[in-house]
């Protein structure tokens, strides 16, 4: 008997993809290991992943903040950026971009601070340039909350018993001689500064794959918990301008190409590293980009509530009481979902909006 | 008639018994003017205005806006709404205190030019947002400070700041006053000398913009850091009477 009898339906484009409704492709996804509603979740990555955590807020995962908007003043907690991710870092584009923030809250290097200064009161920290719409308003004030904040990153660390991570850009920006890497150029925040260190760089599959070992490796050591688990997946969002000379969907499809092929083997090699499908989802020629939005590249609500749903029967545990399943019962149609889609911020766009700036 | 007129809080007594003897019962004191027997001769008279000042009520109708009217008590004050007279309000004079005496549960800490010093272990709220917390709890005093001040329009308004804040955690906790510090740590001392630095920018735009003439802290009373420095220590929050002593006199209370 050769192999392929013994295989599930999934397995076979035939009785998984032809005949079966783009919604419900994904559901019969495996996955190495399940979340319970004790586990404590974080979440990091691109401007997609914000969706993702909001989502598990919403279905009663048990989200960890550990970097929430001091109670004196909660109510301007979106104005200052706060609850966006488990800890203030806003997006974070690239595997490099996560390897140099963690190095840094767990000491491996000092921290960094490099500021845009873009007017009397107005600092921005070049780490994390759109954690919310107001500026530090002093070199110091900036520097104790960057210290601060990588003490929250060093916590999460810690004490996460589930990471998801989504892998957005394998365009990066970099000062080579400092060894430092942007997710967007400081030229985009500070007209008048010396950028001229700074340089593009294009992780490859190897750079990639390094950084997410690295940052395994990083977790491993650090957590408390003994059976911490991360979440892979990769934005579906095209970027928004390239630094590469070449067609934005050129450069798109090959930052995503290695990103999905450097996720698949890291995941492969670790039991409790898992891949979901989000890319395919939204992405693959097979949806008819049916969850695209208007503009081709962001993701419209609708795919967002079907991506969650998959995630949800790949990951939930069925015991847990956390498994409720309040966009299951949502037929994939529901122009609701649609209307309440919600912003998300992308300091990426940034780049888009100042042209050709280095 | 011309004489001088100290009105506001507990500070405001504290001052007084800088300027001389004075005997009141509750009823009085929160009822009328109280003249002191002042060591300098001058005619000088205290009123009491607690923490929300008696005479000022504050009517909040049906669609929640609030209007601010000043009551009867004014009316004891309006005699001294004279050009040699000196008014001397010390009102709202422990907001800062009242708001964050205790630790905070979530410790914070924030720039303040004058220390700038940061915690970074202490998550960091910004400047302008602690300026907009104490502006709020600040705006009551302040508008019973610009309504009397409008009353009288002849008088030398002056306000006086409260004294600096006590670093000793040890003296403020054997003599906590009102606080009760069994259940909430005393916050650190250097956030209350920070917040207590916002209160005084504050209150010294206040009052530039109300032309009331402004009191600093009195410098030679504070250590480097700007506590107020022990031999003026009073309570938790207050400060003896010779604190004032320099002021009393410049002022010829």
């Amino acid at each position: 008997m050769h192999p392929y009898r013994t295989f599930p339906d999934r397995q076979f484009w035939n009785r998984a993809v032809s005949s079966t409704p783009w919604a419900d492709v994904f559901l019969d996804q495996p996955s190495k290991f399940k979340i319970t509603a004790r586990d404590r979740v974080a979440s990091a990555g691109s401007c997609f992943s914000q969706r993702i955590s909001r989502h598990l807020i919403s279905i009663g995962y048990n989200y960890q903040i550990y970097e929430a908007c001091h109670p004196l003043i909660a109510s301007k907690a979106t104005e200052y950026g706060y609850g966006v991710f488990s800890c203030r870092y806003g997006n974070i584009y690239s595997t490099r971009q996560l390897r140099q923030l963690f190095d840094e809250a767990l000491g491996v290097r000092p921290p960094i601070t490099r500021l845009a200064y873009l007017g009397p009161g107005k600092y921005i920290d070049l780490m994390r340039p759109n954690i919310g719409e107001t500026r530090f308003e002093s070199p110091e004030e900036a520097q104790a909350d960057r210290l601060f904040h990588l003490a929250r990153v060093r916590k999460m660390i810690e004490q996460m018993e589930v990471f998801v991570f989504t892998l957005g850009l394998t365009e990066t920006w970099v000062d080579r001689a400092a060894n430092i890497v942007y997710g967007s150029h400081p030229g985009v925040f500070v007209e008048k500064g010396n950028t001229d260190a700074i340089t593009a760089d294009n992780l490859t599959h190897g750079a990639v794959v390094e950084d997410l070992e690295y940052v395994i490796g990083l977790i491993r050591r650090h957590s408390r918990q003994p059976d911490v688990r991360l979440i892979l997946t990769v934005s579906p969002v095209g970027l928004a301008a390239t630094h590469q000379n070449s067609h934005v969907l050129v450069s798109t499809s090959y930052s995503k190409a290695v990103l999905r092929a450097a996720v698949g083997d890291v995941a492969s090699q670790h039991r409790h590293v898992e891949y979901f499908p989000s890319y395919e989802i939204f992405a693959l020629s097979q949806s008819f980009g049916q969850f695209l939005a208007d503009d081709l590249r962001e993701v419209n609500a609708r795919g967002v509530a079907i991506a969650m749903r998959a995630f949800e029967n790949m990951f939930v545990d069925p015991a847990s009481s956390a498994a409720t399943h309040p966009l299951s019962a949502l037929p994939p149609s529901d122009l609701s979902i649609v209307r309440s889609a919600a912003d998300v911020e992308c300091e990426e766009v940034a780049n888009a909006f100042f042209g050709k700036r280095p | 008639m011309a004489g001088n007129l100290i009105i506001g809080s507990s500070h405001a007594l504290y001052l007084s018994e800088a300027v001389g003897t004075f005997q009141a019962n509750w009823d009085v004191a929160t009822s009328d003017v109280i003249e002191i027997a002042t060591r300098s001769g001058a005619e000088t008279s205290v009123l009491y205005a607690l923490t929300a000042p008696p005479f000022v009520e504050f009517t909040t109708n049906s669609n929640g806006i609030t209007t601010a009217a000043l009551g009867p008590l004014i009316d004891k004050a309006l005699r001294f709404n004279d050009s040699k007279s000196k008014v001397i309000f010390s009102i709202g004079g422990n907001e800062h205190n009242a708001a964050f005496m205790y630790a905070n549960p979530v410790p914070f800490d924030f720039f303040e030019p004058k220390f700038p010093e940061m915690d970074s272990s202490r998550q960091t709220i910004p400047l302008a947002e602690m300026k907009d917390i104490l502006r709020r709890r600040l705006s009551r005093s302040q508008v019973a400070m610009r309504l009397a001040a409008q009353r009288l329009p002849a008088a030398r308004c002056y306000y006086l700041t409260p004294p600096p804040p006590i670093p000793s955690a040890e003296q403020i906790g054997s003599q906590p006053e009102i606080f009760d510090f069994s259940k909430h740590p005393v916050e650190s001392k250097f956030i209350r000398l920070k917040i207590y630095n916002v209160y005084v920018e504050l209150m010294s735009i206040f009052c530039s913009e109300n032309g009331i003439l402004f009191i600093p802290p009195q410098s030679e009373n504070c250590d480097e850091s700007g506590f107020l420095l022990d031999r003026f220590w009073l309570g938790c929050t207050h400060a003896t009477p010779e604190y004032y002593s320099r002021i009393v006199e410049e002022l010829g209370l």
